[in-house]
């Protein structure tokens, strides 16, 4: 599924499952969001003020919450219609800040086998004179195979995450591809091993199931 | 000669009456296996905080299994100390006016057993928490219910406190904001009812456990206002705003001569909280604040949206200030508490609390926590409108 797209029904039924996670640009924020300070006396001024990101769109708030709610669910959190949400979720999209819907899957699982072979790579560039880093990084970015793509601090500039059918397409992505890329300096790869959180979510097990009493005083 | 194993069975003890609670919780069990949506709990919903859990395995792991001071781990003290310090505005001094307990029913027991003597009065507004009148039978005094009104949003009034008062009263218990109702006071009320206090000598036990889960506007604690820090025993603890219930860990701060008076019966009693939970809330206190703050956030939109559930279903719900109860008046349904209780769940599926598990003056209403995913509380509102208005 690709990350672009009108929101439709039927990302909003994959969010319903609870296995997806919406996508959005956290350089969105520079400008809307403020940054409050979250330590305060024990009661605090009002609404939801002592959040990172306040004041917030409430569809927003909710999709960053990671709550699997379908949109007329969403509706009756916020206290507000079905179509008012739909429009929040277009107008964020119409922002560039919502940029749309990805599942989040347990790539361990034979259902999710057909991906499962996911790498870091930490790639060294020349920088140019005139652009920088961007036009290589946009350049890189652009390629199917790579689903993240990372200026960085540190002892590389680019970082980069990609995911292939198998080791050996990915393996030919880079010494095919991004090695190739004329001011790439050099990479490392780092094969994925195995995943223990993804996207927030916790793979095998998580927490117990709830043993909290029906009722309690 | 009788057989009874009854006979043994103190006569106070026995005169006590069960708790509506568990009555519910039997009828509730019995469903077992049915998909009982429940709003019948008292807890939070939200795991401890993995930093708080991890950081008592650590304990473990060094071995950290010994008792503490009876008092509890000073560094705990200090930490809670600052802690009370920075968001009620008391100060207490860690090494002989602040004792952790085992949860804050611990604190109140306490209390109680400390400065109740035989045929004392304890007021306690109503409806309440369950334990409050049993507290104060077990040690021999004397209840007296105060009562607090939906119309007030559940607040005590002062007026409410000196209708009940009578000669012989010696301690008042507050707990605001308030399990079952939600119910809170203004600053406003709060100063009317300090004067009151101070105007009959009245000894204050106030429970704030609920006090992070303010939703509108800064809590107030009465052992803040002027001449009251030295006649109050301020009563907390770690259960609802950093999601610990099941580590019974809390405390109870005030004058020295009153809590080393609680301290002598905790000494023979307790001995001491366990210091795995004391480790844990050590950790909860240094590091927990913006958990709690990201759970009150979460209570806030429930009770929005479950008051306004409540509202459109046709059950008059005033908006709980704190706490994560809704407290709906069940009477324009025309049935009792107890009718739309079981109805409810026998019909629909859904545990609510009936009202007259909190005292007499919970008659037609029920408690509903919100503590729960918005899911289920979405289903739960359609299954309670669908019961009351029976749509399909």
């Amino acid at each position: 599924m690709s990350s672009e797209g009108v929101i439709g029904t039927d990302r909003l039924e994959l969010y319903e499952f609870g296995v997806s996670a919406p996508r959005i640009c956290a350089q969105g924020f520079a400008d809307g969001g403020r940054v409050g300070t979250s330590k305060n006396k024990c009661g605090f001024p009002g609404g939801f003020s002592a959040n990172l990101f306040s004041p917030m769109n409430p569809v927003l708030k909710l999709l960053l919450d990671g709550v699997s709610l379908s949109t007329a669910q969403i509706a009756q959190v916020a206290g507000m219609t079905e179509v008012e949400v739909q429009q929040h979720l277009e107008q964020l999209k119409k922002d560039k800040i919502f940029l749309g819907w990805r599942p989040v899957l347990d790539l361990s699982r034979e259902a999710a086998a057909g991906v499962a072979v996911r790498a870091v790579i930490e790639v060294k560039v020349t920088p140019e004179r005139g652009g920088g880093f961007n036009r290589f990084a946009e350049r890189i970015a652009r390629f199917d195979e790579v689903e993240s793509c990372y200026l960085m601090s540190g002892g590389y500039d680019l970082l980069i995450f990609v995911k292939g059918p198998s080791l050996q397409k990915v393996a030919a992505f880079v010494s095919e591809k991004l090695s190739t890329v004329e001011g790439v300096l050099s990479t490392s790869t780092h094969f994925m091993l195995r995943c223990y959180k993804e996207q927030g979510f916790l793979l095998d097990g998580g927490e117990a199931p709830t043993t909290r009493l029906n009722v309690a005083p | 000669m009788s057989t009874d194993p009854k006979r043994w069975v103190a006569g106070h003890v026995a005169a006590l009456p069960k708790s509506g609670i568990r009555d519910f919780f039997e009828l509730v069990a019995k469903m077992k296996g049915q998909d009982v949506i429940s709003l019948g709990v008292g807890e939070p919903d939200f795991v401890t905080p993995w930093h708080i859990r991890e950081a008592a395995i650590y304990a473990l792991e060094r071995g950290k299994t010994y008792y503490t001071s009876n008092l509890g781990m000073i560094e705990l003290r200090k930490a809670i100390a600052g802690y009370v310090e920075e968001h009620f505005s008391v100060g207490y001094r860690p090494e002989d006016q602040i004792i952790v307990t085992v949860g804050v029913s611990e604190a109140l027991d306490l209390a109680c057993r400390a400065f109740c003597n035989i045929g004392d009065k304890v007021m306690f507004h109503q409806p309440c928490y369950v334990s409050y009148h049993p507290s104060i039978s077990l040690v021999h005094g004397t209840g007296v219910a105060v009562p607090t009104y939906a119309k007030d949003n559940f607040a005590l009034t002062a007026e409410a406190l000196r209708a009940a008062w009578t000669p012989g009263c010696k301690i008042l218990m507050l707990n605001l904001p308030c399990n079952p109702t939600g119910g809170t006071c203004s600053v406003e009320q709060l100063e009317k009812i300090a004067a009151f206090c101070r105007e009959k000598d009245l000894l204050v036990l106030s429970d704030e456990i609920y006090s992070e889960l303010s939703f509108d506007g800064p809590h107030t604690s009465i052992a803040s206002l002027p001449g009251m820090a030295e006649r109050t025993i301020f009563l907390h603890g770690f259960s609802k705003a950093f999601a610990m219930t099941g580590w019974r860990i809390g405390y109870a701060c005030g004058p020295a001569p009153l809590i080393d008076a609680m301290m002598k019966v905790h000494q023979y009693t307790m001995l001491c909280a366990s210091i795995i939970a004391q480790e844990a809330a050590l950790e909860a206190l240094t590091r927990g604040w913006d958990s709690v703050l990201k759970m009150r956030e979460q209570y806030h939109r429930r009770r929005d949206l479950v008051v306004r559930r409540f509202n459109e279903i046709g059950l008059k719900c005033h908006s709980p200030r704190g706490s994560f109860y809704a407290f709906p008046d069940v009477t324009p349904t025309g049935r009792t508490e107890q009718d739309f209780a079981v109805g409810l769940l026998q019909e629909q599926k859904v545990a609510v609390v009936p009202g007259t598990a909190f005292g007499e003056n919970g008659t037609g209403h029920v408690r509903a926590c919100f503590a729960t995913s918005y899911e289920q509380l979405i289903d739960a509102c359609d299954r309670m409108d669908r019961f009351v208005n029976g749509r399909k």
